[in-house]
């Protein structure tokens, strides 16, 4: 009996003290589960990401192209040359040395003049705007000392927003 | 504690014994109550003297090579003797109380049993109670009989558990309810017996010997004889009838043949009494071990076992008892204990498993950080398209609409353009005042501007006269 009593003691004690160690151990079990349940649905979101990124990838790629790198703006001046010599007559254009930073965003600062037929000119605005960047005509000024119907010498600024960051080689 | 052990614990097993003039022979069932062992061991014919077991020793040593034979598993023994060994008796008592009725029948022992009654052993059973008056079966043996037999069987390693006449085993098996009559007719080798039994009570015995001048046929001719003068002694008295009588054959040599020899000589129906064993010799033995145990005290059941060995019965079961008792709680003790053991091992091991299972998820996650990188600059690129692509347009169309809303009379020299206000300021000449407001107008009609300022001193002159005007684009997004 007296062992059945010790036995009884040995049991008592030792739920007393192993109880409050598995109700905290199922706590911890049920933070990881939420964790788990938060991780999982991180893992979809990448899911769902890859999947879109393999299907939309031709409308990425251009909005990647939208801001030219250091290697795409090269690209980009081949392309504006090439509008200017089919819109104008003669062109010359500026552009600052490194981007400038502007709300967080970057863009080179170009300035662009020449002489051009009045009609061929608005077609040089309308193939810029067709352009696949962001640019921002800011200014235009137009000498037209024959009226809209012959040559005008023009003069205008315009943003190229570029890739951020934006190194300078 | 008046009681035995298998009447407490109601697993312990038993087999069934049966002590004949020249054969013991013993059967065991399984706990289903199918036939697991049997054996039979021949003893001597003079092993027993007038109701007395006389050769203890032999008796010992075939009830070892009975049990060495069968391989009995367990030592547990139920034990039926000849009814020849055995007082029948019927008694009346008031209903009462079982206490009560225990204490009639002992003061009417002596008058029942012509024997002193000290020199017996008894047990009585209810058989059934009418007009306030219990009926009893009280069966009697000496105890010079019963206690030779017990010594010798406990001497043998066994541990009886119930004694009983034969014949109540038997008509146990058989089943007959009151006011039921069997004829049992055991027929052996050397010896046969004639009992008349009611329900489950033997009402009379006679035994016919197989003398040795007998032939079988004088023999079979003396049991018949028999059969005939019970049967017709108790259907005079009123007692059996055809429809309550049944002539049951067992034994040895009770076989199909016997029955038909006696069926002509028997106006009772006979039956051939088999049991599972497949051999009607052991049908007493089968009996004895079918039956449920209970214990003397019991009032529905015959029990003669001595009350000395009943009670070392009872120490034993209250020690081991106790011990069983107090394993079960150790050993219930032990699982309490354990089970805060086992539940902290399984809460340990479920959140190791979860915890590797995030582990996991997070290096998935990590290394797919480069797509998380895609993706947020991806984000940005978008946010950044959507607020500048209103920049994207240029003053085209507006150029294109001013030069066409321009008259001859009006030359332009000079345009300039601020987007950020989408102001646009010209200047030139104009060939008169009215072309000059014409002119205005039109771009004002033209809904494609707005906010047209034409200062005054552009209209000072009639003609000719140098303007300067400057208005808004109205943007078309």
């Amino acid at each position: 009996m007296t062992i059945l009593w010790i036995f009884s003691g040995v049991a008592l004690i030792t739920a007393v003290i192993l109880l409050p160690v598995v109700s905290s151990q199922r706590k911890s079990i049920e933070l990881l589960r939420n964790e788990i349940k938060a991780l999982q649905s991180d893992t979809e979101l990448i899911g769902i990401s890859k999947e879109i990124f393999g299907s939309q990838q031709p409308k990425i790629d251009a909005i990647s192209r939208a801001f030219p790198d250091e290697e795409t703006i090269i690209r980009f001046i081949g392309e504006l040359e090439t509008i200017l010599k089919a819109d104008t007559i003669e062109n010359t254009f500026q552009v600052t040395d490194a981007p400038i930073s502007e709300s967080g965003k970057l863009y080179l600062l170009y300035t662009i003049s020449g002489k051009a037929e009045f009609g061929k000119f608005t077609k040089l605005l309308s193939d810029i705007e067709k352009m696949p960047y962001l640019t921002h005509i800011l200014s235009i000024s137009l000498r037209t000392p024959d009226g809209f119907t012959k040559t005008v010498e023009y003069s205008f600024q315009m943003k190229v927003y570029v890739k951020n960051p934006f190194s300078i080689r | 504690m008046n009681l035995l052990p298998g009447f407490i614990v109601p697993n312990i097993h038993f087999f069934g014994l049966s002590i004949d003039r020249m054969t013991i022979r013993a059967v065991e069932l399984s706990p289903q109550g199918a036939v697991r062992t049997y054996a039979e061991v021949a003893i001597d014919e003079n092993t027993f003297a007038d109701a007395t077991l006389v050769k203890k020793e032999s008796f010992i040593q075939a009830l070892k090579a009975l049990v060495s034979q069968g391989r009995f598993s367990t030592t547990y023994v139920s034990v039926c003797f000849p009814e020849a060994y055995a007082y029948t008796r019927e008694h009346s008592v008031p209903d009462m109380e079982k206490e009560d009725i225990d204490e009639a029948v002992a003061w009417k022992v002596k008058d029942l049993f012509p024997l002193p009654e000290d020199d017996i052993y008894y047990d009585w059973k209810r058989l059934d109670a009418k007009d306030g008056q219990v009926h009893i079966g009280v069966v009697g043996i000496q105890k010079k009989t019963l206690d030779s037999l017990v010594d010798a069987i406990i001497a043998s390693g066994l541990k009886p558990l119930r004694f009983e006449p034969d014949a109540s085993a038997v008509a146990r098996l058989i089943g007959l309810k009151p006011q039921q009559y069997g004829l049992v007719t055991e027929v052996n080798k050397r010896s046969a017996s004639v009992t008349l039994v009611e329900g489950e009570k033997s009402l009379f015995t006679t035994v016919v010997t197989y003398g040795k001048t007998d032939t079988p046929v004088a023999f079979l001719e003396n049991i018949t004889a028999s059969l005939e003068d019970i049967a017709k002694y108790y259907t005079n008295k009123g007692m059996l009838r055809k429809d309550n009588t049944k002539v049951i054959v067992t034994g040895e040599i009770g076989s199909r043949e016997w029955a038909d020899y006696m069926a002509k000589r028997v106006a009772y129906p006979i039956q051939i009494l088999s049991t599972p064993v497949g051999n009607s010799a052991y049908n007493k033995a089968y009996a004895s071990a079918a039956e449920t145990m209970s214990p003397p005290q019991d009032d529905s059941s015959i029990n003669l076992m001595p009350r000395d060995v009943q009670e070392i019965y009872d120490e034993s079961w209250r020690i081991s008892y106790v011990q069983s008792l107090a394993l079960r709680s150790l050993i219930g003790l032990l699982i309490i204990c354990a089970i805060p053991f086992v539940v902290l091992v399984s809460v340990l091991m479920q959140k190791e498993k979860l915890a590797k299972e995030s582990a996991v998820l997070q290096s998935v996650i990590k290394s797919q950080d480069a797509s998380i990188g895609q993706v947020t600059i991806l984000n940005g690129k978008l946010e950044s398209l959507l607020a500048l692509a209103p920049l994207k347009k240029t003053p085209a169309s507006h150029l294109a609409q001013l030069a066409a809303l321009t008259p001859t009379g009006i030359h332009i020299s000079q345009l300039e353009y601020d987007d950020s206000k989408q102001l646009y300021t010209i200047s030139g000449t104009s060939s008169d005042r009215t072309t000059l407001l014409a002119f205005r107008n039109a771009l004002e009609s033209s809904k494609k501007f707005t906010k047209i300022v034409l200062p005054l001193s552009s209209l000072e002159s009639e003609a000719n006269s140098d303007f300067s005007m400057s208005f808004v684009g109205v943007s078309s997004l």
